[in-house]
């Protein structure tokens, strides 16, 4: 009974939790921390753009993980159906990742009014994110298929009392670690290319840190996804017949699955100066 | 640098397009090597077809003032003895007008103005 209780009560906690956070009002003093640590200068006609994307982003972000978190819960309930139960961390980063870009899209960029401007300035990905993080999520990825694949040739100890993971789930995980190194460098592309519809300098800054900010959620998500997909695949092999396998692997593992959660809050909330080489004027 | 497009002029806006970059890049505003956008970030920011703009830089590239490197994007391309730059002497009186105009407090659409009413004027002697 208390145990029922428990599973009751603490998801509740959470969610009271989360919601409240999210539904607390952006106050000017944030927006004004924020600017500066983007380099922003708030003026009367950008501040209004930062508030509603801080504001709206934060509780779409708070939405998706949400949604991940009691997803696999509900489909349990409705459904009897608990193979998405220990996903649910990869879930909820996955929520993150789709309220992040929801609230981008979302975002209303005022055009200048009826004309079309744009300036003649180049936006690279390089700019708005660290390459680092691009090569990152490119090389767990592939860690995370070639593990499944090793995982996949090895056999298991079936003496160890752990449970082997099934062929298909190795299979889904690599599938998944596949599809996510292969398109998540295009949805970052994709933001960074998104319509900038004015030239005025205010506004083009402040769109430039939203943007920066959009795409390191992007980008700290799905690389916390990775991070969960190739710590699985290491812990599996923490039931191989492969003795030097199942005393090392277990280590990194673990190191994924905590970092996981350090770069979703790291990157997702990083103040990023967004770079943009502007091209230089002829002398006058 | 900034390029604009009229939606409800005669001239089709890849023509704009490519007056308004053939303009910046011979008065050395844009300089040889010079990164340009990509076409889809251009065509999205002026809310035109990918197609108008590439075709703006193929027109471009077909008149030596751009070149196109795969992947690594259009750039402005070096300087040759084929392009008619703007004259100097020219170019220093344009520079000593665009100084006093500034002076005086006018915008660039005002020293234009005052400009084509000169020429006018020097046409009707």
């Amino acid at each position: 009974m208390i145990l029922m209780m428990l599973r009751l009560v603490f998801p509740a906690i959470v969610v009271a939790f989360v919601l409240n956070r999210a539904y607390t009002d952006v106050d000017g003093r944030f927006v004004e921390e924020w600017a500066r640590a983007h380099g922003l200068v708030l003026s009367p006609r950008n501040r209004s753009m930062v508030h509603w994307y801080l504001r709206t982003a934060r509780i779409l972000r708070a939405w998706g993980v949400l949604a991940g978190l009691l997803l696999p819960a509900l489909i349990d309930a409705a459904f009897g159906w608990r193979a998405l139960q220990q996903s649910q961390p990869f879930l909820a980063f996955a929520g993150y990742l789709v309220g992040a870009l929801y609230a981008e899209v979302a975002l209303v960029r005022p055009a200048d009014g009826e004309r079309r401007v744009a300036a003649l300035v180049p936006r690279e990905i390089d700019d708005y994110l660290p390459r680092r993080l691009v090569v990152a999520q490119q090389a767990v990825a592939a860690a995370a298929v070639v593990g499944a694949a090793i995982l996949l040739l090895v056999g298991f100890d079936q003496g160890l009392g752990g449970s082997p993971p099934s062929r298909a789930s190795v299979v889904l995980v690599a599938l998944v670690a596949a599809v996510l190194g292969l398109t998540l460098e295009r949805i970052e592309r994709w933001v960074v290319q998104r319509p900038q519809p004015f030239t005025d300098a205010e506004l083009v800054a402040a769109d430039d840190a939203i943007r920066s900010q959009s795409v390191h959620s992007v980008a700290g998500s799905g690389l916390a996804m990775l991070l969960l997909l190739l710590g699985g695949v290491l812990f599996g092999f923490a039931v191989t017949d492969v003795p030097v396998l199942r005393w090392t692997m277990w280590l990194p593992g673990l190191v994924c699955f905590l970092g996981s959660i350090q770069v979703c809050l790291y990157y997702g909330h990083r103040a990023w100066r967004v770079r943009r080489s502007l091209p230089k004027a002829a002398p006058a | 640098m900034i390029l604009e497009v009229d939606s409800r002029s005669a001239v089709p806006p890849y023509e704009q397009l490519r007056q308004q970059v053939t303009a910046l890049i011979r008065a050395g505003v844009l300089r040889p090597g010079a990164r340009m956008p990509a076409i889809r970030q251009l065509a999205n920011d002026l809310g035109l077809a990918g197609g108008t703009v590439a075709r703006a830089y193929r027109e471009l590239e077909s008149d030596g003032l751009v070149t196109t490197h795969g992947r690594h994007g259009t750039v402005v391309a070096a300087a040759t003895d084929e392009r008619e730059p703007t004259p100097a002497p020219l170019l220093r009186s344009a520079r000593r007008f665009a100084s006093e105009a500034r002076k005086a407090g006018a915008g660039l659409d005002d020293a234009v103005a005052a400009l084509r009413a000169a020429f006018a004027s020097e046409g009707e002697r």
